[in-house]
């Protein structure tokens, strides 16, 4: 203990940089936008800011068509993804070992090249018109410019995603878990209840959360591939300052949105703090 | 796991070297000229899509070549990518002036003349320099000499919003706005614009039809008398809007209007509607690509869609003010012209049959500037784009 130098210090130096720039980038910028929430444009303190919001129809259907779409994205994502994550930890054959190199390539691609890609196929003149033309069928999908063309591309951008996380916490699932749950006479929907959904859920939580919070804010997708009204409130926020040219009515708008995305935090932050019995009594 | 980690740290990497390969790339086309101490540097600065600042670098790339001009000055392109979160050109140029810098590199900026009210407003009457147009010999070349910011603009380029249509459709465009709106109404679904507030093309369809509306000289202010004391025309003018709105291009069942002036051209180019306003440029290097077919013509109403000039302004903050007038006089060479058309088929502010070495010449007569309609209402802009998505895009649901 003698020989070792107490430098009470050092943490805190190794975590100012980081701390400095989340104080610059993050918490100033936060700062100033609640106090701008509050104020109108010559500096007054008032209400009204988030009275238009909380009182204006177009921001109800707006919040409400966000929260269809992101449960929308977040169940199917999760339902699929967690399936491709099964299939990848268990099958053993060569599609799956195909599978598992090519599921991470979306990561890669730009995602505004991707929302291109998606919507060629998908428009009403796209690849599955086309397709189908061949065959003298005139179909016209419908899918863009809609709720279910945001889905749609959400999902191509979140399927890999949550399938890597959980990719990541189906490895813990040791093969012998599984083995001797099958010898003692165990069923695959045995297994998947009592073996494997106990290791997994934490994680089916945090892709979860991740893929909503992503939601609550995002532009780009429904941007290109929305409806004119009603808007995701990405591009509501949008238009406040765009078209409105209004700073202070945007700067309320991020802070509803902001404690929207905090309830995703607090089940994020719950779920990961908490203990479970057996991990408790090891 | 462990393995596709590093498979994913591989990827990266190449990602990142390929990128610092492109960025090597794209620093060598300018060192291309001799350089010689006493030539002064002059420094265009622009901002736009990437065509415009493709078009300024190769007439710069010229200029730097050109032994009768590369003795006075060497041409170097700082370009603001619109749509990119930089800080805008007109931001910049304000931020220096309210800095009282001096003695800064903004030698020259190219932008449109729409554009610049906003920067003086912000700055000051004198904040662009008097350009004294007896040393630039090839003003004389130059068709638009009046223009709406006035003696201390130079226009290089011309822009303007045509009616674009497909000639296999439609063999006769109408030729009027009453026509127009008739045409709608008997082909339902088969016209679009796009949402104002997301590109001009769109914006210029909804100003006509209130600014047809309107005394002519209107379209030339910023005076809100134009608004106020006109109320009847701008809410009969709205009702038109509404009146045509269920006639436009539907998808999922309901009427949409297309996000960017691009979103409008590519449901041209997919057959889904037969007519939309579009800008002539974006159309013809369109159609020269192949992505649009060539089908595709255009035609101007008689009560013209807005148009305007793209110029050089001489901010007092920049250094080099001889070098910048021979720089000047090069972008209104016939070369310089011919240039700027093959690259972003911009019109030319020229007499374009002087020019030579023209890709697909029977493509100026359609984008014919005679008839270029000046729009500089300020921001009564603002007040359309406002008045357009409350009342007529909140009827697209």
């Amino acid at each position: 203990m003698d020989k070792k130098k107490v430098r009470p210090w050092m943490p805190y130096l190794m975590v100012a940089p980081a701390f400095t720039v989340m104080l610059l980038v993050v918490i100033l910028p936060i700062l100033n936008t609640v106090a701008q929430s509050f104020s109108t444009a010559d500096g007054q303190f008032t209400l009204a800011n988030y009275q238009y919001f909380l009182t204006s129809y177009e921001a109800f259907e707006s919040l409400v068509f966000t929260v269809i779409e992101a449960l929308s994205t977040m169940l199917l994502a999760m339902v699929f993804s967690f399936l491709l994550a099964l299939y990848l930890r268990f099958s053993k054959s060569g599609i799956s070992r195909i599978i598992g190199r090519l599921y991470l390539l979306p990561r890669f691609i730009p995602g505004i090249v991707a929302v291109y890609a998606v919507m060629n196929i998908i428009k009403d003149a796209g690849f599955i018109n086309r397709f189908l033309q061949l065959f003298g069928i005139m179909y016209k999908p419908g899918l863009l410019y809609d709720m279910k063309g945001i889905v749609i591309c959400n999902l191509w951008f979140n399927i890999p995603f949550s399938a890597m996380l959980l990719s990541a916490a189906l490895s813990n699932v040791a093969d012998s878990y599984v083995e001797s749950a099958k010898d003692a006479g165990c069923g695959w929907g045995k297994i998947l209840t009592k073996i494997i959904w106990p290791l997994v859920y934490k994680d089916v939580i945090v892709a979860a959360t991740f893929i909503l919070m992503g939601q609550i804010g995002a532009f780009t997708i429904p941007y290109l591939t929305g409806p004119n009204n009603p808007k995701m409130l990405g591009i509501l926020l949008y238009q406040q300052v765009n078209t409105y040219l209004d700073y202070q009515r945007a700067a309320a708008l991020s802070v509803l949105m902001f404690i929207i995305c905090l309830g995703g935090a607090v089940v994020y932050i719950k779920s990961n703090m908490k203990e479970e019995a057996w991990q408790a009594g090891k | 796991m462990k393995r596709s980690n590093r498979k994913i740290r591989l990827v990266a990497g190449l990602m990142a070297m390929s990128l610092a390969a492109l960025s090597l790339t794209g620093c060598g086309g300018s060192g291309s000229s001799q350089e010689t101490a006493e030539v002064p540097t002059v420094t265009i600065w622009s901002s736009g899509g990437q065509e415009v600042r493709e078009a300024l670098q190769a007439i710069a790339d010229a200029h730097n070549a050109d032994p009768n001009y590369n003795t006075k000055a060497r041409v170097e392109i700082q370009f603001v990518v619109s749509g990119t979160s930089e800080q805008s050109l007109p931001d910049r140029l304000v931020a220096a002036y309210q800095a009282d810098q001096t003695d800064t590199d903004f030698d020259l900026i190219a932008l449109d003349d729409s554009a610049i009210a906003d920067i003086v407003a912000r700055t000051s009457e004198d904040f662009f320099d008097e350009i004294d147009t007896s040393k630039i010999p090839n003003y004389e070349n130059l068709i638009f000499k009046d223009n709406v910011v006035g003696s201390n603009f130079i226009p290089y380029r011309g822009t303007s919003v045509f009616l674009a249509y497909d000639s296999e459709v439609v063999p006769e465009p109408p030729k009027t706005a009453e026509e127009l709106y008739q045409w709608i109404k008997d082909n339902p679904g088969r016209f679009t614009y796009n949402d104002p507030s997301t590109g001009n093309a769109g914006f210029s369809f909804v100003a006509n039809t209130i600014y047809n509306q309107l005394p002519e000289e209107a379209a030339l202010s910023d005076d809100p008398k134009w608004r106020d004391e006109h109320q009847e025309e701008w809410d009969n003018a709205f009702a038109l809007l509404a009146e045509l709105h269920p006639y436009l291009y539907q998808t999922a069942g309901k009427v949409q209007y297309p996000m960017k002036n691009q979103g409008a051209l590519d449901l041209l180019a997919t057959k889904q509607v037969d007519m939309v306003p579009a800008f002539a440029n974006m159309v013809l290097s369109q159609k020269n690509m192949g992505t649009l077919p060539d089908s595709i013509k255009m035609t101007q109403l008689e009560e013209a869609f807005l148009g305007g000039l793209a110029g050089f302004m001489m901010p007092s903050i920049g250094s080099d003010k001889e070098a910048c007038l021979s720089v000047i006089d090069y972008y209104l060479s016939y070369e310089a012209q011919a240039i700027d058309w093959n690259t972003m088929f911009a019109s030319p502010v020229v007499d374009a049959s002087k020019m030579e070495g023209l890709e697909h010449e029977d493509w100026l007569n359609e984008t014919d500037m005679s008839t270029l309609r000046y729009f500089s209402i300020g921001t009564l802009q603002t007040d359309i784009r406002e008045r357009w998505t409350e009342e007529i895009g909140s009827l697209a649901r």
